[in-house]
């Protein structure tokens, strides 16, 4: 298996999808925070509902508040990244190459979700590590008080990089899922895009109980801890239900898919 | 022992039978050419041994293992598919190098075989740079990677200029000689006769001859061209020929005599007893080209070598068939 991850891990770590993976879910993070301090406190409708009051990013964990708001827009790199990486095996031919060397189509399958893992901690860590210096610089010029901060400060900061992490892998696996159906990366990212930001929007107007439960509403909670209409224990299980179905999906296509590209 | 071995292998594609009851034995060693028009079940055929596709039904073995078990012969055969296909925004050295992970082979092995197909001073630059030619030579290295037994390459000239051609045909006689096994599909006639011990034929995913190279040219014609000084004679020089007892095919310009090369002398003096002269007495023997195409058909992409050929063109050197072939190279 590690011969597996190790050559993924090759062909992952190209100037590309460095800038394009990692350097974005970085700059994502660092964005998040900006706007998250400077619309602290603004009320309202759309997307100002979701900004953390003043109190909010003076306690403890206000470092990383600016997070979860931008989990979504990370999580849609991510989603992007994975469904890059699949779908451009297929794309390029490459997938010829890598059956023919490795022909356990699932161990191929489980190298490359783990190679993505690895990538998706790295931008997810990068991104943290944004917003949390982005955090202290902008919390003087703004009079919010970081002396809550100090508290317990480096299990603030894991917990909120593991919820960000949990929360931006099953975005991935989103992505993965639909480039195995669909083999292109275009449509994959489009349909995830859509889904999220129009689709499920759409049903948040007609049946929000049955929108809280759709990728996008589920995932923002996992990275935010729970929010008011999604719990943090269902934003888990929910999560657990989409990962294994995907990789369900991915895996039977994959191991069954006749390579004729 | 056979490298290669299929008994009634098929493989449909809803209505369409790609591959139909191949029963196929290809012996160790040496360069194995696998021809056939387009469309006629090489690539398919190459798939089902990689375990790239299933077969619909029938067996087939590659270094005696089943293809329904691929991963047991893997490590142990190389191939390139079609195109090249590379990360294009990433090295060559990087691909190679992912695919020798892959394989569990050191990175070291990626630039041995990168020096084997003369790309080692270009290691550093990214695919997408590459020349058609380099990335098939690159593909090659890639195939290369795992030291193969079985080494399985589909048109692997394809995009070269000439003097890759060349320097791809030494590569592959002397990887033949080394005691892999090679099968080389090709469309490129000349390149399957100047470089295979053995050829593979099929036709509508049927196999129409398997065997030695020599032995299917057992099959060639051998024939005298002759033309008329003045072309209205045409006619009445065939007439004269076939009169005589020979087989004789008018064509729009010259005449071809089924006879042996000895039988000119004879084909002259007949013509200038009758008072014409002769321009063009050529004695020539089929190519492999004339025998596969009358062996297959004329199909598909065909077309356009038929319509050449009729324009007294031919689209393929075949240096060894004489000098006449060469003249007519378009």
């Amino acid at each position: 298996m590690l011969r597996v991850v190790k050559s993924e891990l090759i062909r992952l770590w190209r100037p590309s999808l460095l800038v394009g993976g990692i350097g974005l879910m970085a700059l994502f993070g660092a964005l998040s925070t900006l706007i998250s301090f400077v619309g602290a406190g603004t009320t309202g409708a759309g997307p100002a509902a979701y900004f953390p009051t003043e109190a909010a990013l003076a306690a403890n964990d206000g470092m990383v508040a600016g997070l979860a708001l931008g989990s979504q827009l990370l999580g849609i790199v991510a989603l992007s990244l994975w469904a890059i990486a699949l779908a451009s095996d297929y794309q390029t031919g490459m997938i010829r190459l890598l059956v023919q060397a490795e022909p356990r189509r699932i161990k191929l399958l489980a190298g490359k979700v783990l190679a993505l893992v690895v990538f998706t901690l790295v931008g997810t860590l990068a991104a943290t590590l944004l917003a949390v210096g982005a955090a202290y610089l902008l919390a003087p010029a703004l009079d919010i008080s970081t002396s809550a901060w100090s508290t317990s400060t480096l299990g603030t900061l894991l917990e909120a990089y593991g919820r960000l992490s949990l929360s931006t892998m099953v975005w991935g696996v989103i992505g993965l899922t639909l480039a195995t159906v669909t083999r292109s990366a275009g449509v994959s990212i489009a349909a995830g895009i859509g889904w999220v930001v129009v689709f499920e929007t759409m049903l948040q107007g007609v049946a929000t109980n049955l929108a809280d439960k759709m990728p996008g509403a589920m995932l923002t909670a996992l990275a935010a801890g729970g929010t008011s209409a999604v719990g943090f224990r269902t934003a888990i299980l929910l999560a657990a239900v989409y990962t294994l179905v995907g990789l369900g999906i991915a895996g039977l296509i994959t191991h069954r898919r006749e390579i004729i590209y | 022992m056979s490298v290669i071995a299929t008994q009634g292998l098929t493989k449909k594609f809803g209505d369409l039978v790609a591959v139909d009851d191949l029963n196929l034995e290809i012996p160790q060693g040496g360069v194995v050419g696998f021809v056939g028009p387009n469309g006629s079940g090489k690539s398919t055929t190459i798939r089902m041994l990689l375990g790239l596709i299933t077969p619909t039904s029938g067996e087939a073995q590659v270094l005696g293992v089943s293809i329904s078990k691929p991963a047991k012969f893997a490590q142990r055969v190389g191939a390139l598919i079609e195109s090249p296909s590379f990360v294009p925004g990433l090295s060559a050295d990087a691909n190679l190098r992912s695919l020798a992970a892959l394989r569990g082979l050191p990175a070291a092995r990626a630039r041995e075989v990168m020096e084997t197909v003369g790309l080692g001073g270009r290691g550093r630059d990214p695919v997408k740079n590459y020349s058609l030619g380099m990335k098939q030579r690159l593909a090659i290295a890639a195939a290369l990677l795992p030291d193969p037994e079985l080494l399985i390459l589909d048109e692997p000239t394809n995009g070269l200029d000439p003097a890759g051609i060349v320097e791809v045909r030494t590569l592959l006689q002397r990887l033949g000689s080394e005691g892999r096994t090679l099968l080389v599909s090709s469309h490129l006639l000349s390149e399957i006769e100047a470089a295979c011990d053995r050829v593979v034929v099929i036709r509508f995913g049927k196999l129409m001859f398997s065997g030695e190279l020599g032995e299917l040219m057992r099959r060639a014609i051998v024939h005298v061209e002759v033309a008329p000084e003045h072309a209205e004679d045409l006619p009445r020089l065939a007439e004269l020929y076939r009169s005589r007892g020979w087989e004789a095919e008018a064509q729009p310009t010259h005449i071809a005599v089924k006879a042996p090369p000895g039988a000119s002398a004879e084909l002259n003096r007949l013509a200038m007893d009758n008072g014409i002269a002769l321009a063009v007495l050529t004695p020539r023997e089929d190519t492999l080209e004339d025998v596969f195409l009358r062996m297959t058909g004329v199909v598909d992409g065909d077309h356009a070598l038929l319509r050449s050929r009729q324009k007294g063109k031919r689209r393929y050197t075949l240096s060894r068939r004489g000098p006449a072939a060469d003249e007519e190279v378009s």
